[in-house]
């Protein structure tokens, strides 16, 4: 056993260790970070395809995203897409972020080619409670913002039951999450709106 | 040999338990017992990263240097965690999902280190890996208590299966903090209760 005062061998000692425990961890993760990497990348294009209303199954996604999905780049928005199916244009897709109850949610909406209705949304991550909040990923809840008419709404295009023009119904005993997602969705429409109208 | 392996079995699962005995991970104990499913991926994780942190503790513990004992233990932890960490993101990115930040967390995870220092570093390879895996054993087995009332009580459902139908009204306060805190506090009362003073006054000097 080294004697307490030796300074060489620990750090000595030390360093190896931790050359060892690195190097199998980068080992590791260089096996595991295309497949991660996919899997990422799954999920975005499958919420986005979610949002378009143009789901198919998972073995297709790739190839159906492929040859629908084009990223518009021309436009002063982040992430905006375009849905194309048969040489017509489907939906215009947009991610929108903003915060909830906990953190940061993030997702994406589609609005159909003359922005006068939502085709759907999606959420790509949120932190929200699980069985509270984090019941807004559930199908019911983002199955309420199909087809929802936007025209002479501004700028309340979202609102809950039972207000006289509501469209949604919230998520009981989850109301600040409600609120943020309702928020997050007035504001980012009415800025793509206004934002994309004659440019697109 | 049989007789040291029961012994420490036993003592990870009941005796020491490392939630109701020893009130260690409460944290995590809290925070991933609203569905089963959750409890059971981070019950095995802790058991996977325990079992080879104290292996790989005790392997080299005639070489460590004592007064860096700490930082070995904690790169060798960390190292196992980040490990569970990219294998639930690849395989199991939902689950990954769900558990957030807690897989990360587990590092801080005082079992690991509390079972590392004092019983990997003086105990043989072997029996150190079967420490791991009892005392991982013994936390998965509270936290799928908790979230088998909490699961139950609050979504109807078990591993996401529905059992109490729908006309169930869901317990919203038992998949919300308090929840867990009611539950641990009724676990931890009961098995006190169960374990007669005696045996524990002999578990607190392990």
């Amino acid at each position: 056993m080294p004697k307490k005062k030796q300074i060489l061998y620990p750090v000595f000692f030390m360093l190896l260790v931790t050359v060892i425990f690195t190097s199998g961890l980068a080992v590791i993760n260089e096996l595991t970070i295309d497949k991660i990497n996919d899997l990422e990348a799954m999920k975005t294009k499958k919420s986005i395809l979610y949002a378009s209303d143009l789901s198919v199954p998972d073995d297709q996604v790739n190839t159906f995203y492929a040859e629908t999905i084009k990223k518009i780049d021309s436009i002063d928005f982040a992430n905006v897409y375009k849905a194309t199916v048969d040489n017509e244009i489907k939906a215009y897709i947009y991610e929108f972020s903003g915060p909830g109850l906990w953190g940061q949610i993030i997702g994406y909406a589609a609005l159909s080619p003359s922005l006068d209705k939502i085709i759907g949304i999606d959420f790509l991550s949120h932190s929200e409670t699980p069985g509270l909040g984090g019941r807004i990923s559930e199908a019911w809840y983002k199955e309420q913002f199909r087809n929802i008419l936007l025209e002479n709404r501004t700028p309340n295009y979202i609102s809950y039951a039972p207000a006289n023009d509501s469209n949604v119904d919230a998520v009981t005993g989850a109301t600040l999450t409600s609120d943020a997602v309702r928020k997050i969705l007035n504001e980012t429409i009415q800025e793509f709106i206004d934002k994309t109208k004659g440019v697109l | 040999m049989a007789g040291k392996s029961k012994k420490i079995i036993i003592q990870g699962l009941w005796k020491d338990n490392p939630v109701f005995r020893q009130i260690l991970g409460i944290c995590s104990a809290l925070a991933v017992t609203n569905l089963m499913m959750n409890s059971l991926v981070m019950g095995l994780g802790l058991m996977f990263v325990t079992a080879f942190s104290e292996l790989t503790v005790s392997l080299i513990r005639k070489w460590t240097p004592k007064h860096i004992r700490m930082m070995v233990q904690t790169l060798i932890i960390s190292a196992y965690v980040i490990i569970v960490d990219i294998f639930l993101k690849a395989y199991f990115p939902t689950i990954s999902t769900a558990l957030g930040p807690y897989v990360g967390l587990i590092i801080t995870n005082c079992i690991i280190m509390g079972r590392c220092e004092s019983f990997a570093q003086n105990n043989p390879p072997h029996l150190s890996f079967l420490d791991g895996l009892a005392s991982g054993a013994g936390y998965t087995i509270v936290l799928l208590a908790i979230s088998f009332v909490r699961e139950l009580l609050g979504f109807g459902t078990l591993f996401g299966i529905n059992v109490l139908g729908k006309a169930w009204v869901s317990w919203t306060l038992m998949i919300m903090p308090p929840g867990a805190f009611f539950m641990l506090a009724i676990i931890i009362w009961i098995t006190k209760n169960m374990i007669p003073e005696k045996s524990s006054k002999e578990g607190a000097k392990s």
